[in-house]
């Protein structure tokens, strides 16, 4: 398992690499000028690309990217976004709001998505189970935009219970997090339908196996056959849907932080692409791919993890 | 159940104890207002965003500063760090004092050596500042600033060689390439680039080959040294300015605190504005319907006028550097319908030079008010309402069909592109797709060619094959001077966004030029050139800009108007008790 986990990091690494590389000459390849500005004369413009070697040719370029990381760990600095700051400095300062946002959504759509998938799943086909399954499809196909509209409608104008947007000033965590409770809401919608629906189809399967027969039959109580045995199989086919969750909790939601002013992630990758930022693109894709790199791992070791039957090498 | 209500009702109690504690957070006098998207960066030399006004005009001081007249009518300049208006020396030569009591927020002095320094960094060679020229050459040209600041590594131009001196610890002296008048002076000391950056955090962050400075990236690497100094910058949440106590005119600034925040979202704005949560705002397209007849909006033209830049070397299209089929587009275009139901509430123009243009100037006449400017528009409204006229367009298209050698049966298509994110444009080419067809009778198809994350520059640079593409881009010297809005229209206009060059315009622009120091003149010349403009459809204007702004009751506005070159003032404003 330790030599399998190590060859997946090498992997993961040599993954990354590609990733800035390719995403590098992408972006350099795309047919704009980053410093094009009417009040901005075109010999200053020339003069700025010319500091940065965006007339010299792209391997060029390339090799000045790479020797910078190599030599100083230098990744760049931002040209439009935040100009002059170090490309991971900006990530850093924005990460923290985000984080928050997106844990405390996890906090409540996971208990919530588990219990609501299992109620639906125990009341299958009752009238419990209609309304459950009602809301999941209107949560999982309306994007979360809407609710969050509607929400801060609803409880920052005509029930003023939630200030409109996020406090980032107060020295106080809870009243920041007061604050952030509208787009947690928000947040939290998709993910319990996305964990109730998973969770209420597998359980409805796993409910009518053989096994569970052979629990019930053993003396078993319903309550008891459910949770010892049909609910930790379930959880299978569900850790690829919570784990990317959890390890995803950088990303930001670009909507629902530009809709309540939270100064996280959200959109940080669309500016920075729109803004000819090249230097802060190429740091987020690299951010985003090692996420997403370390999601996949995290998901292949906890298969093993919540279902012993599932390992690499296992014995033989 | 009852512990359930209980619970509630220690819940609801938090709640209100964190709502009172974030709306404590200000102080008494607190103007609330927004920004659409924060500022970059604080270092005014290096950044073209105009959303650095705010925090410039909050916490910078310039050499000097525009104020309210009293009876609220019109602006004035006043020294700021300068003690008094600049003294003209000669023709050329002016001497600006500096006043003694001028500080950093943190007390230390602004002197003649903060001034010089600070223009000497804007104006580096080796830092390559994008806002040198606000100070090289913009409402006047100081001598060899723009030379030194172009020459790079070459050094072939000295800094002992630039206009700009220092004459004793608190006065400097600025050389002009040729006379100019004491506001033009005064004017290009106003600007954002101009105010003074504090040097032991400018060196500090200066990198060690000297190519940049990190110099305002951050809050505690950045000094204020104007009426207010900034507190706090949650970069996309807030900006918080409190009143510095060092400032030197406090009595011209009434707020204790501003508190600016960053909302994107029209649909927040609206809600904060109708909670009073904020004391200004400016309506969007889609928002303006419902506050139109509201007794606060007021309304102001601005600097843009909309307009569509033509492709004359289009190799799919056979018309392309034909002047009759310009002018048939031109004439195709019914620019009531586009101001007033595309881009709503809006008003309709089929001339170039805006509606701002020339209120800088002595008179304080804007060229569109004088006859000159006048008599364009009756000349178009002559032939055509707002330069409208479908028959028109059918004759002038039969002249090109004829001169191009084409088929009189012979379909053209034409391609408007633009980014997929301007929608008031998206709206306009959909209008144009069913209206050309009808107005050419067949003879014209429009087909639009969207791009996304690449400016119309950039596009325009990848593909020769386009027809028409939307602009907006704007002059603020047209203020001063109105035929300077066509500036980018120059063939000498290195990063020019048409490629449509006239011998005849490019004269005309000349001449304008040659007299712009005889108001009058100026203002004749400058309604030749709009004419040979029109003649020759260098581009094609559609749309003159109406901002629309809505005030809150409780804040008291310095002027009674909105005054071009120095808006609403909003700085110098109070709030009513």
């Amino acid at each position: 398992m330790f030599k399998y986990i190590l060859g997946r990091i090498g992997a993961m690494l040599l993954t990354l690499f590609l990733v800035m590389t390719l995403s590098f000459w992408i972006i350099r390849l795309m047919p704009m000028s980053i410093f094009e500005n009417p009040e901005v004369s075109p010999e200053i413009q020339r003069k700025l690309e010319d500091r940065m070697h965006l007339h010299e040719p792209m391997a060029v370029q390339y090799y000045y990217f790479i020797e910078g990381i190599v030599t100083r760990g230098d990744f760049g600095t931002s040209v439009k976004i935040r100009p002059g700051l170090d490309v991971f400095e900006i990530l850093s300062t924005r990460i923290p709001a985000t984080v928050v946002l997106n844990v405390f959504s996890l906090l409540l759509s996971i208990p919530l998505g588990i219990i609501f998938g299992t109620w639906a799943a125990l009341k299958r086909n009752k009238m419990t189970d209609t309304v459950i399954s009602f809301f999941i499809v209107v949560f999982i196909s309306v994007p979360s935009f809407v609710f969050a509209s509607v929400l801060q409608y609803m409880f920052t104008f005509v029930w003023p219970i939630f200030p409109t947007l996020y406090n980032a000033q107060s020295p106080n965590f809870a009243v920041r997090l007061y604050s952030m409770v509208l787009p947690i809401i928000a947040l939290s919608l998709n993910p319990i339908a996305s964990i109730a629906r998973y969770l209420r189809g597998e359980l409805i399967e796993t409910l009518s196996s053989d096994f569970m027969l052979l629990a019930r039959t053993k003396g078993l109580t319903n309550t008891e056959a459910t949770f010892k045995h049909a609910f930790r199989n379930s959880l299978v086919p569900i850790a690829n849907t919570i784990i990317p969750m959890i390890t995803g909790i950088m990303g930001g939601s670009l909507v629902i932080e530009k809709i309540f002013s939270v100064n996280g992630m959200g959109g940080q990758l669309i500016d920075s692409i729109l803004g000819g930022d090249h230097f802060l693109t190429v740091a987020l894709l690299i951010f985003y791919s090692a996420i997403s790199l370390f999601t996949i791992l995290v998901v292949d070791i906890s298969y093993g993890i919540i279902d012993p039957r599932i390992r690499v090498g296992g014995k033989k | 159940m009852k512990k359930l209500t209980a619970l509630c009702l220690v819940l609801a109690l938090c709640l209100s104890a964190m709502t009172f504690a974030s709306a404590e957070a200000t102080g008494t006098k607190v103007y609330k207002t927004y920004m659409g998207s924060d500022t970059p960066i604080l270092n005014a030399h290096n950044s073209v965003e105009t959303s650095l006004d705010t925090p410039t005009s909050y916490c910078g001081s310039f050499l000097y500063r525009t104020v309210p007249d009293e009876d609220g009518n019109g602006f004035h300049y006043i020294g700021d760090i300068a003690a008094e208006l600049p003294v003209q020396i000669d023709e050329v030569t002016w001497q600006i004092p500096i006043r003694k009591e001028a500080c950093w927020a943190n007390g230390d002095p602004i002197n003649a050596d903060t001034m010089i320094y600070s223009f000497k960094m804007l104006l580096d060679p080796i830092l390559v500042n994008r806002m040198a020229d606000f100070l090289a050459d913009y409402n006047i040209t100081i001598v060899n600033a723009k030379e030194y600041n172009q020459q790079g590594e070459s050094a072939t131009v000295a800094w002992e060689d630039v206009g700009i001196k220092k004459i004793d610890d608190y006065t400097i002296q600025i050389t002009t390439d040729k006379a100019y008048t004491q506001t033009q002076v005064c004017s290009q000391f106003t600007n954002r680039a101009t105010a003074p950056v504090y040097e032991p955090l400018y060196e500090a962050g200066m990198s060690e080959d000297r190519t940049s400075t990190t110099y305002g990236t951050t809050l505690d690497m950045y000094m204020s040294c104007g009426p207010y100094k900034i507190v706090t910058w949650d970069f996309d949440n807030k900006q918080i300015y409190v009143r510095n106590e060092k400032y030197w005119m406090p009595e011209l600034f009434h707020y204790d605190s501003v508190d600016v925040s960053i909302v994107k979202e029209m649909n927040a704005r609206v809600q904060l504005w109708e909670k009073g949560e904020l004391d200004d705002l400016s309506p969007d397209a889609n928002t303006i319907e419902t506050y139109i007849d509201d007794p606060r909006m007021v309304e102001y033209p601005s600097l843009t006028v909309f307009h569509i830049d033509i492709n004359c070397k289009n190799p799919e299209n056979p018309l392309t550097a034909n002047v009759n089929y310009r002018r048939a587009m031109y004439y195709a275009m019914n620019r009531e319908v586009i101001a007033n139901d595309i881009f709503g509430y809006q008003e309709p123009a089929a001339w170039y030079v805006n509606g701002q243009a020339g209120i800088l100037s002595e008179s304080g006449l804007t060229y569109r008010e004088s006859e000159y400017g006048k008599a364009v528009v009756e000349k178009v409204n002559s032939n055509s309402e707002y330069g409208y006229n479908p028959e028109l367009a059918r004759e002038y298209l039969a002249k090109a069909y004829e001169e191009c050698g084409l088929a009189p049966d012979t379909v053209v298509t034409l391609r408007i592109c633009f980014g997929d994110s301007e929608t008031a444009w998206k709206k306009t080419a959909e209008y144009l797709m069913e209206e050309f067809p009808v107005i050419f009778e067949g003879k014209i198809e429009l087909v639009a060619d969207t791009y996304a994350g690449i400016s119309a520059t950039d596009y325009k640079k990848s593909t020769d094959v386009w027809d028409f593409s939307p602009n907006d881009w704007t002059r603020g010297a047209s203020r001063t001077y109105p035929y300077t809005c066509f500036y980018y229209y120059l063939e000498s206009y290195g990063s020019h966004p048409n490629n449509y060059f006239d011998p005849e315009f490019e004269a005309q622009y000349a001449v304008c030029e040659s007299v712009q120091d005889n108001y009058e003149e100026m203002l004749k010349e400058t309604q030749k050139l709009e004419e040979i403009y029109i003649d020759k459809v260098v581009h094609i204007p559609v749309v003159q800009e109406v901002s629309y702004m809505m005030f809150s009751d409780r804040l008291v506005l310095p002027v009674r108007t909105y005054i071009p070159g120095f808006g609403w003032g909003t700085i110098y404003g109070d709030i009513a008790e």
